[in-house]
């Protein structure tokens, strides 16, 4: 892969559907997806709770992995995990294709040290570079011509461990520091098929390899509230070198893209909560981690949202939340940015008290670029369970 | 277009065989007489003429005769008879009854030489003729026997050592059909029986044993059935490349092919072609057809050994190196491509100083079946078009990982 223009993208899908429609148009298909481009997807590192809220509350949330500040806040041991597929259609002239794309993005732990300190451990995404591209077609081999199947395949991405610490110095305030560790795989697989054998022996082709990130960042951050009804929330991260290898050898290496956002939150009417953030990315300091091709551009997301307290359903109240965000991808397709809007609603529901809790999202994104004949939407459906032994 | 350099492209390229050949042979020898996978009898005028032999020694001979309980040697034989279960696909010709072979059986019991062709087929005479079966398109057939050759044997040395000649009803012969032999499951039977009496004594049944040679426990086993090879299907060996045929022969073929494909790329077919001498197919039926099947096996030797027949027989198993198989015949183009892609995948990542990078070309059913045929081989004064040629296809590393 020389340049972003090559940077073909196409979730773990369907296969037959994929080969059904590469074999109708074998030679025009040259399939790809608006999403992953480059390293991948840019996750948001955020809670259920707070896809729902349009990441209005990301700041604010201990769940999240944005603000070590927020963690501040927990007053008893909390685990969480959630499950997030999305199912895409990707639209090109060629037709359209769906896949399906299945992540387990977020991992967090937090423990109450002292009543006014909090230790938290989280595992999130930060890209995910997870897609799969298949074509069939005529191919020479030789003095004669075979049908063959070529795959593309990408699995893994970069990961970010955090390991965070939340103080409450003042009822008012909030502060918090996070030392982050990138790691992760992206194993690759390419294939040619060559499924009939029956009129010359033809022997499949496969490469595989495996590359590997590790890097590491510092985060702080600090919650502020100034009134009952008011908090502001500000946090940035920075990192060091970014190195990815190929089994023993180093491949390339970049900065960690920083990051820095603010965030918002109204709580003066009675049962609802009021949340907006903005957040900068510097995923062009990634530029340097792929081939001279690869175009990456500082990012903006920009939502806002809504959390409220719902009807009570069997003693239990429901949150039910709602929420919208805008925000640029960090890795240009074909070379133009790719933007995604997306809306999104949620519901929170109490399992067994303050125990536990179990959190609903969907989101709808719709994901374009200037790219002639190409867009993208998706349904994104997040599963959060938080546990609170 | 958001992905167009992902493609995989198939390079392919052909060498000439004086330069991707470093040695090519024809060797004999094969397989050891009596290995055969099954007896083939086959006539074809004075070209051909391939016998059969079957040996069924230390047959029973005691019985209880009726109304006694006295155990005696049988000294009369009724009805005896051989039963051949045939493979009905070896069958040539096979498109009438008309034309139907027969099979004729002759005493080939002699004391002295086991294996001598001039001594055994001297003893296809008339004085020595025990009976005669056609061949039909069933599986099996049973021939009576002449008691009166068979009594001599039964009373004396109790070997029954029988020869088949395939024979033809008006005129010379020219036919083929394979018997399935003593180790296949479907063994040659020999029987007969020492009394009239049907109802008490019951017949004696044998299936082949080997006896002799005493002092070679491990040829005495193998002649059990063997042919007998009076006029084969091979011709003399000489600037020609040879696979099968009765004695059968092997192509030897030891590459020097590019290590930037061989090593570096990822080879996804390889083909030697081979073409076709004139004349050169032998024990071929037009009607119907046949066709060969010839087996391209890798050799697992290292190249210290330098002598083809003895490389030869470090032939991989079908589990360490996929055999391929190639077909031809006179329905066939004047010329064969043998596949050995699987051979060609294997030396992938193995030095060539550790194995050697040849392939042996085998017959199906070897030893088992009379086809032959020649080719040409990589000499300077065989026209290029004529000479063997390697074609490789190959893929290149793709390099795909970061974007």
């Amino acid at each position: 892969m020389n340049d972003a223009h090559s940077t073909c993208a196409f979730p773990r899908r369907a296969l037959t559907v994929a080969l059904i429609l590469s074999t109708l148009a074998p030679a025009a298909r040259a399939q790809g997806n608006l999403s992953t481009q480059g390293f991948g997807y840019p996750t948001g590192q955020l809670s259920t709770a707070v896809y729902a809220s349009g990441g209005g509350l990301g700041e604010f949330d201990a769940q999240s992995a944005l603000n070590p500040a927020a963690i501040a806040s927990v007053a008893r041991a909390t685990l969480h995990i959630q499950y997030d597929p999305e199912f895409r259609s990707v639209s090109t002239p060629a037709g359209t294709d769906h896949t399906t794309t299945v992540r387990f993005p977020m991992l967090t732990a937090a423990l109450p040290l002292a009543s006014r300190f909090v230790l938290g451990l989280s595992f999130s995404t930060l890209l995910d570079r997870t897609w799969e591209t298949t074509q069939t077609g005529p191919t020479a081999v030789g003095d004669t011509v075979v049908t063959s199947t070529t795959t593309f395949k990408s699995t893994g991405g970069i990961e970010d461990l955090q390991l965070a610490g939340g103080w409450t110095p003042l009822d008012w305030l909030q502060a918090g520091l996070g030392f982050h560790v990138y790691t992760g795989q992206n194993q690759i697989a390419v294939g040619r098929l060559f499924p009939d054998t029956t009129v010359v022996k033809v022997l499949p082709f496969s490469e595989t390899s495996t590359y590997s990130y590790v890097g590491s960042g510092v985060s702080i951050g600090t919650q502020i509230r100034p009134s009952p009804n008011f908090a502001l929330a500000a946090s940035m991260e920075v990192g060091g070198t970014l190195r990815v290898r190929r089994n023993d050898t180093l491949q390339s290496k970049a900065s960690i893209p920083p990051r820095a956002g603010g965030g918002v939150r109204y709580d003066g009417l009675p049962g609802v909560t009021l949340a907006a953030h903005a957040e900068w990315e510097g995923w062009s300091r990634m530029a340097g981690l792929g081939s001279p091709g690869l175009q990456a551009r500082d990012a903006w997301d920009l939502g806002g949202g809504a959390e409220i307290v719902g009807p009570r359903v069997a003693d239990r109240g429901l949150v039910l939340r709602l929420g919208a965000q805008t925000r640029t991808l960090p890795f240009l397709a074909d070379g133009a940015v790719v933007r995604e809007n997306d809306i999104a609603g949620g519901v929170g529901v109490p399992l067994g008290g303050p125990r536990s809790s179990l959190d609903l999202t969907l989101q709808r994104a719709l994901r374009s670029a200037p790219v002639t004949g190409f867009s993208e939407a998706a349904w994104m459906l997040s599963l959060g369970l938080t546990i609170r032994p | 277009m958001l992905c167009p350099n992902q493609s995989i492209p198939v390079h392919d390229t052909v060498i000439d065989g004086l330069s991707a050949l470093a040695l090519d042979t024809t060797i004999t020898g094969y397989p050891l007489l009596g290995s055969e996978p099954e007896l083939t009898l086959m006539a074809s005028g004075d070209t051909i003429d391939v016998r059969g032999i079957i040996r069924f020694d230390s047959i029973p001979y005691r019985y209880i005769a009726p109304g006694t309980d006295t155990n005696r040697s049988a000294s009369q034989v009724f009805n005896p008879y051989v039963r051949l279960i045939f493979d009905t696909l070896s069958f040539r010709p096979r498109d009438s009854l008309a034309s139907l072979p027969t099979i004729s059986v002759y005493d080939l019991d002699t004391l002295g030489s086991d294996t001598s062709v001039a001594v055994l087929s001297s003893l296809f005479r008339p004085d020595r003729f025990l009976g005669l079966g056609t061949v039909s398109i069933k599986d099996s057939i049973r021939i009576g026997l002449n008691p009166a050759l068979i009594l001599p044997h039964v009373i004396g040395d109790h070997l029954i050592r029988l020869g088949f000649k395939m024979t033809g009803i008006e005129g010379a012969a020219n036919a083929r059909a394979s018997i399935q032999n003593a180790t296949s499951g479907f063994a040659p039977v020999f029987s007969y029986r020492a009394d009239t009496d049907t109802v008490h004594v019951t017949p004696f049944t044998s299936v082949p044993k080997s006896t002799s040679p005493y002092l070679d426990s491990a040829l005495s086993q193998r002649l059990l059935n063997y042919p007998l090879i009076v006029a084969g299907t091979s011709p003399p060996v000489g600037q020609h490349l040879d696979v099968g045929g009765m004695p059968a022969r092997r192509t030897f073929v030891r590459f020097v092919l590019p290590s930037r494909i061989i090593d570096s790329a990822t080879v996804v077919r390889a083909t030697l072609t081979l073409t076709l001498m004139p004349n050169a197919l032998r024990g071929f039926y037009f009607l119907p057809p046949d066709s060969i099947g010839v087996l391209a096996e890798g050799i697992i030797s290292t190249p210290t050994v330098t002598d083809p027949g003895h490389a030869a027989g470090f032939n991989a198993s079908s589990a360490v190196i996929g055999i391929d198989t190639s077909y031809f015949g006179p329905s066939y183009s004047d010329s064969i491509n043998v596949e050995f892609v699987d051979a060609a995948r294997h030396w992938k990542a193995r030095a060539a100083d550790t194995v050697s990078r040849a392939i042996v070309l085998v017959v199906a059913d070897e030893g088992g079946n009379a086809l032959g045929a020649s080719f040409y081989p990589a000499l300077p004064s065989v026209p290029a078009a004529q000479r063997p040629h390697v074609h490789l296809a190959y893929i290149k590393p793709v390099g795909f990982g970061l974007p």
